[in-house]
Formats: C-alpha cells, structure tokens, sequence
C-alpha cells in the first residue's frame, strides 16, 4: 500500500541526495558511486524501515553515514597543511605576540550598500575558490544552516567541537583579507 | 582578559554556535571599546550574509543520465538478487 517504492527512489529522490552527496565530497564521480550505494543500502534494509519518518530523511540519513564512512578512509590533510600556515603568516602579521592588532581594519563600503552587488559577488567567489575547497564548501553549508556541528566535525576528521570553531574562525580570517584586499574598503 | 586576537575568534565562534553568558558579556565590552576589533566583527558579518546569498553552482547539479542508467542497473541488478547475499 505504500505509495514509496523502491523502484522510484532514483527518479524521486536521486538528483536531492546527488546534490547533498556532492556539497560534501566536491567530485562528481564520489558522489554518483554514494548515491548508488545508500540506494543499494535502503534496498537491503528496506523490510526493516518503519515508516516513521519519510523515506527521503531516512535515504539521507544512509547518505550521511556513508559520506563519513568515505571520509574516514581519507586522512583529513587538507586543512592541516593547506590552510594553517598561510593562516599562521596572516596572523603573525595582524596581530603582536599579544594578540593585539598590529594594523588598522579599514572599513568596508558595503555596510549600508547592496551586499549583493555583481562586484562584491565576483570578489567572493574569487576568494573562495582561494581556500582549501571542502573549507569553502562547509563554510557555505553552514551559513545556509544545511550542515549540523556534529556532522561538520565528523566530515573534518576532528575530535572536539572546538578544533572545528579554529578551523572555521580560520577559514574565515584569510577569508576576510583576501575580500579586504578586492578594494571593498574603497581605500583609493 | 582575552587579547584582541582571541576575541575575534570568539566573533567567528558565535557565528556558529551560542556561547555562554559570561563570554558574551565580555564580547559586546570588547567590541564597543576595540575599533578593530568591532570591524572585523562587522565584517565577518558582512561575510555570513553573503555567503546566505550565495548559491553554490554545486545546489543546482543533477545526475546525470549516464551515471542514472549506471545507478538503476545495478539496483535492478540488486533486486533480481533479493534473498541471496551478494558479495
């Protein structure tokens, strides 16, 4: 009697677990293979779901585990070494060994203009396409609230929430100087 | 008392999680007494905003018909094989 069959899952729901898959893994080929597996998956234990809650959010949650799974077969050394040490420079750079700032933050045009203007969009994709990509695309996710801490975490290979609030507050440093730096202070 | 540079740490942080009473307290002092440091949290707001706006080109992708084709054979292929362990 149910209206959710098996065989339609790929039609219904391939193309939403495609997108969820390819956020995290940022590569078409890893992403189709863990659509095919969580469906392969759902099919296996299909007799044993129970209906209790939709079948997207439990394909999803398949998806999930599958996503950490693949993850957890990767070393996470990407943000490690990309990322750290040209933050390490930048930082050096900002602030004295007490922390203080050592340079003046220059304020940016766009607090009372359009933050969505072409110029503005162009500087960001720019900067992002800068940053270790699964960085910018977990950044992103979390601005858009699509991705939990928990899941964020996991996804990194972290222990600790805080390692992920250094990671991100990270990301976010070398973020803002490389939009600072597209002349959005209208210094000249 | 937090250097400048631990406070802008916690601006990120509270950018993604709440944080306790006492933290924020001391944050909004810093932040109405630190000139820089008030920028940065401006900015990174500016940053959260847009980035909300953003869509990523990777939101919109879908399967392709090949990589359909390839994902229904082998579900066909899984379901003619129900009852038997595969593998």
């Amino acid at each position: 009697m149910t209206t959710d069959s098996p065989e339609t899952w790929l039609q219904d729901y391939g193309d939403l677990l495609y997108r969820y898959a390819l956020l995290r893994v940022h590569c078409k080929e890893t992403a189709e293979d863990l659509v095919q597996e969580t469906l392969l998956a759902g099919l296996k234990s299909w007799q044993s779901f129970q209906q209790q809650s939709k079948v997207s959010t439990w394909l999803v949650g398949i998806l999930k585990y599958k996503i950490a799974d693949h993850f957890r077969k990767q070393p996470a050394h990407f943000i490690a070494d990309d990322l750290n040490e040209s933050v390490e420079q930048l930082l050096a750079y900002q602030f004295d060994q007490q922390g203080h700032w050592q340079v003046d933050l220059v304020e940016w045009k766009t607090a009372d203009t359009n933050l969505q203007s072409q110029e503005l969009s162009t500087a960001l994709k720019q900067c992002l396409s800068r940053l270790p990509q699964r960085m910018a695309d977990l950044l992103l996710l979390r601005a858009v609230n699509e991705i939990s801490t928990e899941e964020c975490r996991v996804l990194l290979g972290f222990d600790t929430d805080n390692q992920l609030w250094v990671a991100l507050s990270r990301t976010r440093v070398k973020l803002r100087q490389c939009l600072a730096s597209y002349s959005l202070s209208g210094a000249q | 008392m937090r250097s400048c540079q631990e406070i802008t740490e916690l601006v990120s942080k509270k950018l993604d999680t709440s944080l306790a009473f006492t933290t924020q307290v001391e944050l909004k002092m810093h932040l109405l007494l630190c000139k820089n440091c008030h920028r940065y949290a401006q900015q990174l707001q500016s940053i959260q905003s847009l980035l909300t706006h953003t869509k990523s080109d990777l939101s919109s992708a879908t399967l392709s018909p090949k990589a359909k084709t390839r994902i229904n054979n082998a579900l066909t292929h899984a379901q003619t094989e129900t009852g038997s362990t595969n593998d």
